[in-house]
């Protein structure tokens, strides 16, 4: 048997899925910092969960992230994708790629995602539980009825979210998102 | 439900099934501490595409694959096994993956073993006491799965390595490798493993937590093998099909050998045929022997994996184990253009019988009255039913 007949392989990237994930995980972050300015919800979430709370959620092994925390005015901010020199009190990880990709594009709820065993959690429980929450929020404000109804667990009731303030939210958030 | 007085099960392997299970790969294999495997597989499976699917599966991992072996034949040898282990030395690889069906695993073991103990020889280890811990060991199943990967025993050379060391760490089942199969291969591996399940949960010695792994393996065998046979493998009841082989395996590591599998094993080693398909004819003429002659090792939960609920629930309770027996011969019907209806359609000469059965006593005849094996194997040679015999 000769050996280079059955040569090493080094693993190739999967460039796009990558590229998409990183810009959603941007807007997400990003929305999330927006959402807690422009939602009663969101801010109450923000709220209960403590002073130093910073989350990280990203992809195995290396990226893409995004960080969301609340700085030393307790107010929440996206700061960016780089954990060196922050504490994490959260770190939320998504096994690979390819779940990531399912779950940013909506194929597969937060919730479902977490049943298949995509996500593997480092932190508190009950921090965990509020992110989803606000994660749901979020994406409520962010897509149609249509792609939210397979992003989230339940879709909110009129009771819950008028369209009032489901439509002005949502031109703020997106204008808070993409701004400043 | 009755607790009896003593039973152990034993079963290390996770069954990881669905979509994009492939790629929780390199996330397992961190987490043991391993960061390059080598692959063992055949030529099967890369005419199929499942290597190239594989390889996909570790884009973006940052893992290296050692090597990707793909000469295992069918028949899995010594020779092979010390070939790969070689190779697994020189690319300093940590972890052992297997692809496809029964042979890949069985190698795939062998080498553990050799790899595990810095050995060259795989005959001192027909005692596995003697063995070091192994390395991991993960087994992606494809179309081609036969039960026997997820089991605590590896074949090679004709020689049998038995301990539970030996069940892989964790089993991969994913829709994109059930894709199309051989029908005989199919149906041989299917009746083989529902044969070994059903018979693992009809001794007297119940082991409750076996059973409920068996009614598992029986309840997906039984009801997606004959859509899977129509449509050569390619469905979506497929993974389910391979599920009921996985967790077939872990069953048959278990329990004692049943005699209708013990007469497809010792038939195959006698006469070359299917072991699978002869314990399909014989299974159902045992079930009806032991319920007509010896009166008891059938239980009546065996049609709930088989009929579903509602079925179990609307029959009465002393019917119960005969339509079992009915239901496994409708299914047998199902499959009659890979099934045939005797041994002797097969076609094995009539004086086999006696030597077969004599083999079979030996493996799998112990919890029988003495010339159970023969009569059965009679009955399944000319194709009656046990009610037909005096």
């Amino acid at each position: 048997m000769e050996a280079k007949n059955f040569p090493e392989i080094k693993p190739e990237g999967k460039m796009i899925k990558k590229i998409y994930v990183t810009i959603m995980l941007w807007i997400v972050g990003r929305a999330i910092q927006a959402a807690s300015r422009v939602d009663k919800d969101v801010k109450k979430e923000f709220a209960s969960l403590r002073d130093d709370f910073m989350l990280h959620m990203h992809v195995l092994p290396a990226g893409p992230g995004m960080i969301v925390g609340k700085d030393s005015a307790g107010k929440v901010k996206y700061m960016g994708w780089n954990p060196k020199g922050k504490k994490i009190t959260l770190d939320m990880q998504v096994k690979n790629i390819e779940g990531a990709f399912l779950m940013f594009t909506f194929q597969e709820s937060t919730c479902v995602a977490s049943c298949h065993n995509r996500l593997a959690v480092l932190g508190e429980v009950p921090d965990t539980c509020t992110v989803v929450r606000i994660l749901n929020i979020v994406e409520t404000y962010l897509l149609p009825k249509v792609i939210t109804s397979l992003a989230v667990k339940r879709y909110p009731k009129w009771s819950e979210m008028n369209p009032l303030r489901k439509y002005l939210g949502r031109i703020l958030i997106y204008i808070r998102t993409f701004t400043f | 439900m009755q607790i009896p007085e003593y039973f152990e099960f034993f079963n290390k392997t996770k069954l990881c099934s669905g979509k994009m299970a492939l790629e929780n790969i390199s996330f397992d294999l961190k987490s043991m501490d391993s960061v390059k495997p080598l692959v063992v597989t055949d030529n099967r499976s890369v005419k199929s595409g499942y290597v190239k699917i594989l390889k996909k599966s570790f884009y973006d991992s940052g893992m290296v694959i050692g090597a990707i072996y793909d000469r295992v034949n069918d028949y899995p040898s010594t020779a092979t096994v010390r070939e790969i282990a070689e190779l697994y030395r020189i690319r300093g690889c940590d972890s052992i993956i297997s692809l496809g069906g029964n042979s890949p695993a069985a190698v795939a073991k062998g080498l553990n073993i050799l790899v595990s103990n810095r050995s060259d020889n795989l005959m001192d280890f027909t005692d596995m006491s003697r063995s070091a811990s192994l390395r991991p060991f993960l087994s992606v199943l494809t179309s081609a799965a036969a039960g026997t990967e997820t089991s605590s025993e590896a074949v090679i050379d004709a020689r049998s390595y038995r301990s539970f060391d030996l069940m892989p760490d964790i089993v991969y089942i994913d829709a994109r490798l059930a894709k199309k199969g051989n029908t005989n291969q199919i149906v041989n591996a299917g009746l083989m493993s529902l044969a070994q399940s059903i018979e693992a949960c009809n001794f007297k010695e119940s082991n409750p937590v076996n059973d409920s792994f068996a009614y598992a393996s029986i309840s997906a065998l039984y009801s997606n093998i004959a859509a899977v046979v129509k449509k050569s493998g390619a469905s979506k009841d497929m993974p389910a099909f391979i599920n009921g082989l996985a967790i077939s395996g872990i069953v048959r590591s278990n329990a004692a050998a049943g005699l209708a599998g013990a007469i497809g094993l010792e038939t195959e080693k006698l006469t070359g045929f299917s072991a699978g398909i002869v314990a399909g004819i014989v299974l159902p003429r045992l079930l009806e022997y032991k319920l007509q002659k010896v009166k008891t090792g059938v239980r009546p939960e065996l049609l709930l994996p088989i009929a579903g609920i509602d079925t179990y629930c609307s029959t009465d309770e002393n019917r119960r184990a005969s339509l079992s027996v009915e239901l496994i011969y409708e299914l047998l019907g199902k499959l009659k253009d890979n099934v045939p209806d005797n041994i002797k359609m097969m076609p094995i000469p009539e004086y086999m019988i006696e030597r077969i059965a004599s083999g079979a006593e030996a493996r799998g005849g112990k919890n029988y009255p003495k010339g159970t094996t023969l009569k059965v194997l009679e009955m399944a040679y000319h194709g009656k039913k046990s009610s037909e015999v005096k």
